[in-house]
This record gives structure tokens, C-alpha cells and sequence, in this order.
């Protein structure tokens, strides 16, 4: 395990990401929510540079059981990573894929230290 | 259909139950008679043929020519309806149970009031002229989806009674909203408070979608457009949330084959990542909805070079999804055996599973 410091934590505010190189791979580190988090630059579906993908927000739907109507919420604002290539969403909270547990982002620890963001590999 | 191949085949069969989820009380003139005469005017003198033409009575695919030769597109003797069910599917080809329907064609009318009124007068029929006859028929009443809300109170007229296992959507047609439309939920409570089951049925020669009307000739038109009209209504059904807004119906595809489902479940998997912000209500992969709450019927099953890849079909599908039907009496039919010879390298189980068992969990059979 080594530790690299990517910059400094107030660099990042909420809902900002970048892509570094550490150790010859692309990582991609994030502040959502006030928490530091890094994934590598790799997407489970195809390969694609899944870090270099805007953060934004998406739907939830709530199923009324009297009316059997769908409302549709806008959720989870600068917290949902979309893929650059086929726009696969990812919560970038929790690494989670949100249409299938069959895959999630890669993830590193990333902690704060002396005021810098530290990722370890 | 000779004497002979119907023993055969029937023999092939005596070892198991058959439910046949596709057999057609064909619209013939003494039908259309019987159900204009329980209709109110002024639409009765619409749908009777004793009173107006056959080519203003419907628009007609226009059959007869492609099909050269023969006497007719029924594979059945021209005996009167109920006999020709008895005699050729029931003792001819060893179906044990048919469950019928009409295909009334009430959603190519343009005509809302007289579609909604014809729907009724089927519906009648077949419950008197034929149910009524045989505690071992079932039916599907037809339901149109050009007034979803008397389409409801129609479900609520029939709901109870016993024969009765679903409603028959002949679909793709141009007067309907896809499958899946909001619009169409009260016809899915109505089904569902009713414990009825949703069959839609393709439409194979008049449809909505116009890069199938331009098709050259019925060879191109066919092989396109059986498939076409119930990957429509599964794709809407599922992009609309319909299984999970009715969490206790399951849906049944009639006449489109089965071949093109492997495709399908990949195809709207791959478009589930790619777009699932615009249906976040599902809960689950398409593949999975389709292979946990859809049934699909088997004929006309399609014909490989190499017969074995059917085999490999139906692997990929599962046994548990499909039903089989024969679409008795039109002429392309499927024969029991044409079917079960793919079905006989499965295990005992899953045979019988096909031949009745799903039948009978789709809609309910109480026998
Ligand atoms: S590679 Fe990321 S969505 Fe396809």
C-alpha cells in the first residue's frame, strides 16, 4: 500500500472531481457530501473512463399504490457519476452502479491528512 | 387434416395434459351474425353481414391471392365452429384443454361506440355459444383499448365467470396506444381485482407501423410482423412500470414465436444502463421481468437449417416462460408435435410444463 497526496482538501468542493496518475494508473478522486472518495478510471462495462464523467443528479420514482401513478423525483444532486461512454450511472457516495449489483466502481482509500487529500493504492 | 396424423399425434400426447392457449373461434358470417344480434343499433346493422357488405363490414388483409391454391386459410374442414374444435383439436390433435378467442379485429375500427359495443357482443358469444357448451373450454374475453374505461366495466360484467381466464388484446393494430400506456391501468386493476390474465395477442396483417405496411409481399410482411407487434407490447409494458404498478398479473404474448426473445432481453438490458434515469421504477433487470412474470406462446415456432439450434433457443429462454399454442385453425398453425419434438429432449417436467403446467399458472386453470 503506498499513499500519494493528490492536492489539497479544500481544493474540492462538493460535487467537484479530477483524474490524476498514480503509479502509472488513472484515478479518479472525488468530494460528494463532504466525504473524499477514489475510484479507478475504469468503467466495469466497457473499459470507458468512467471518472471523467459529469456529476449531476437523477430520477427516483415513487409508485402511489391508490392512483398506480409513478412520481418522478430529481435526486441525489452532484452525487451521480455518468459514464462518458453509454452514460451508465454510478452513485459516487457509495460506488454502487445504480441499475444492476452486478457491478460497482473500483474503489481506494481516500482520507484527509494535514489538510491534504491523501489517496492509498 | 388427414385422419391418420391426427391419431398419431394424438397418441403422441396421451401421456400428458395439453392446454392449447391459442385456438380461434373464427370470425366467420353465422359469428358475426350471432354477435350483431346481441349488438344495439345503430351498430348492429354495422357488423351484420346479412345487412351490409363484407368490405364495409372490416378493413381485410386481403388473404386469399398469397395463399394460391388452397380453399381457404383455415387448416380446419369447414364444419360448423364448435364440432371442428372438438373433433380436429380436441380428438384429432389431443388438446385437452383450448382456451378460445376472437378475433373480432374491434381495434381496427375507427368507429370507438361500435368497437366498445361490438367487444361486448363477442364476448357474449363466445360465453353462450361456446363455453357454455364444454366445462373443458376456457376463454379470453377481447378487450379494446379504445375506451380503456368501458373496457373496464366490460372486465367487471364477465369477471366472474368461471371459464373466463383472461383478456384477449389483438394488438398493434391503428387505433390502439401502446400496451403500456397509463391509460390502459384501469383495464390492468380490472384485470387484476377480477383475477384475469392480460394476452396480447399479435396483429399480423393490420398494424400500426408503417415500415412494415411498405414490406413487399406477405413473405417479407409475415416474417417480420408477427414478432414485431408483442415485442412492442412487452417493451412498452415493461418501460411503462406496468409489472411493478400491478404487482399480482402476469402478461401473455400470443403468435409471435419465441426466436427473437434472446435478443430482446439483451437488447433492452443494454438499454436499461444506457437510459435507466428515464425508468427508475424498475426494480430489476428487463431479462428478469421478462423471464419472472411473462409468458410467451410458441407458435409459430420458427424452422433453423439446423433443428437442433431451436433446442439452443429454448435453453436461453427457459422452459418456464412458454406456452404452447397451436393458433387452431388458421393455416399456419402449429401441429402438438412440431413443438414437442424440441420439448422431448427437455426433461418430463419441463415438458409438461410447456404443454400445461404454465398454462395453467398464467391463467389460472382450475383443472
Ligand atoms: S464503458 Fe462506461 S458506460 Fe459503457
Amino acid at each position: 500500500m503506498s499513499d500519494h497526496v493528490v492536492c489539497g482538501a479544500d481544493e474540492l468542493d462538493d460535487g467537484d472531481h479530477l483524474v490524476v496518475e498514480l503509479e502509472g494508473r488513472e484515478i479518479g478522486v472525488f468530494r460528494v457530501e463532504g466525504e473524499y472518495l477514489a475510484y479507478t478510471n475504469w468503467c466495469a462495462h466497457q473499459g470507458g473512463p468512467v471518472c471523467e464523467g459529469s456529476l449531476a443528479g437523477t430520477t427516483e420514482a415513487t409508485l402511489d399504490p391508490e392512483t398506480r401513478d409513478y412520481d418522478l423525483d430529481w435526486v441525489k444532486e452532484d452525487r451521480v457519476l455518468r459514464c462518458p461512454w453509454h452514460a451508465w450511472e454510478f452513485d459516487a457516495l457509495t460506488g454502487d452502479c445504480l441499475h444492476s449489483d452486478q457491478y460497482r466502481l473500483v474503489e481506494h482509500e481516500a482520507r484527509v491528512e494535514d489538510g491534504d487529500l491523501v489517496v492509498s493504492l | 387434416m388427414a385422419t391418420e396424423t391426427t391419431n398419431e399425434t394424438q397418441a403422441e400426447f396421451a401421456d400428458v395434459e395439453v392446454v392449447d392457449c391459442d385456438v380461434h373461434v373464427s370470425y366467420a358470417e353465422n359469428v358475426q351474425r350471432q354477435v350483431a344480434q346481441r349488438m344495439d343499433e345503430p351498430w348492429a346493422g354495422y357488423a351484420d353481414p346479412e345487412e351490409t357488405p363484407a368490405r364495409y363490414r372490416k378493413p381485410s388483409p386481403g388473404l386469399p391471392k398469397p395463399l394460391g391454391g388452397r380453399k381457404s386459410f383455415h387448416v380446419g374442414r369447414g364444419l360448423p365452429h364448435r364440432q371442428m374444435v372438438q373433433e380436429d383439436l380436441v380428438e384429432g390433435l389431443g388438446v385437452d384443454y383450448p382456451i378460445l378467442n376472437v378475433i373480432g379485429l374491434v381495434d381496427t375500427l375507427f368507429k370507438t361506440d361500435r368497437a366498445i359495443e361490438e367487444m361486448r357482443g363477442i364476448n357474449d358469444v363466445l360465453v353462450e355459444e361456446f363455453l357454455d357448451h364444454d366445462d373443458d373450454y376456457r376463454g379470453l374475453m377481447t378487450l379494446s383499448l379504445q375506451d380503456p374505461v368501458r373496457t373496464a366495466e366490460e372486465i367487471d360484467r364477465l369477471g366472474d365467470e368461471d371459464q373466463i381466464v383472461g383478456g384477449f388484446v389483438y394488438y398493434g393494430t391503428n387505433y390502439q396506444k401502446p400496451a403500456g400506456d397509463p391509460s390502459h391501468d384501469v383495464i390492468f386493476q380490472a384485470l387484476e381485482d377480477n383475477d384475469l390474465t392480460p394476452a396480447f395477442h399479435t396483429s399480423n396483417y393490420i398494424q400500426k407501423a408503417t415500415h412494415l405496411r411498405d414490406l413487399e409481399n406477405l413473405f417479407a410482411w409475415h416474417s417480420l410482423a408477427l414478432g414485431w407487434a408483442v415485442q412492442e407490447a412487452t417493451v412498452s409494458l415493461i418501460s411503462q412500470g406496468v409489472p411493478e404498478k400491478f404487482p399480482d398479473l402476469d402478461f401473455v404474448m400470443m403468435e409471435g414465436g419465441v426466436g427473437w426473445l434472446p435478443f430482446l432481453m439483451g437488447r433492452m438490458n443494454r438499454e436499461y444502463g444506457q437510459w435507466r434515469q428515464e425508468v427508475p421504477y424498475l426494480e430489476k433487470s428487463p431479462e428478469q421481468y421478462i423471464r419472472d412474470r411473462f409468458y410467451f406462446s410458441t407458435q409459430p415456432v420458427e424452422e433453423f437449417d439446423d433443428p437442433t439450434h431451436m433446442k439452443q433457443v429454448l435453453d436461453i429462454i427457459g422452459t418456464e416462460s412458454l406456452l404452447f399454442a397451436t393458433d387452431y385453425p388458421h393455416y399456419d398453425f402449429d401441429d402438438p408435435s412440431a413443438i414437442d419434438r424440441f420439448l422431448r429432449q427437455f426433461s418430463g417436467d419441463d415438458r409438461r410444463q410447456v404443454l400445461s403446467g404454465n398454462a395453467k399458472e398464467a391463467f389460472g386453470l382450475s383443472v
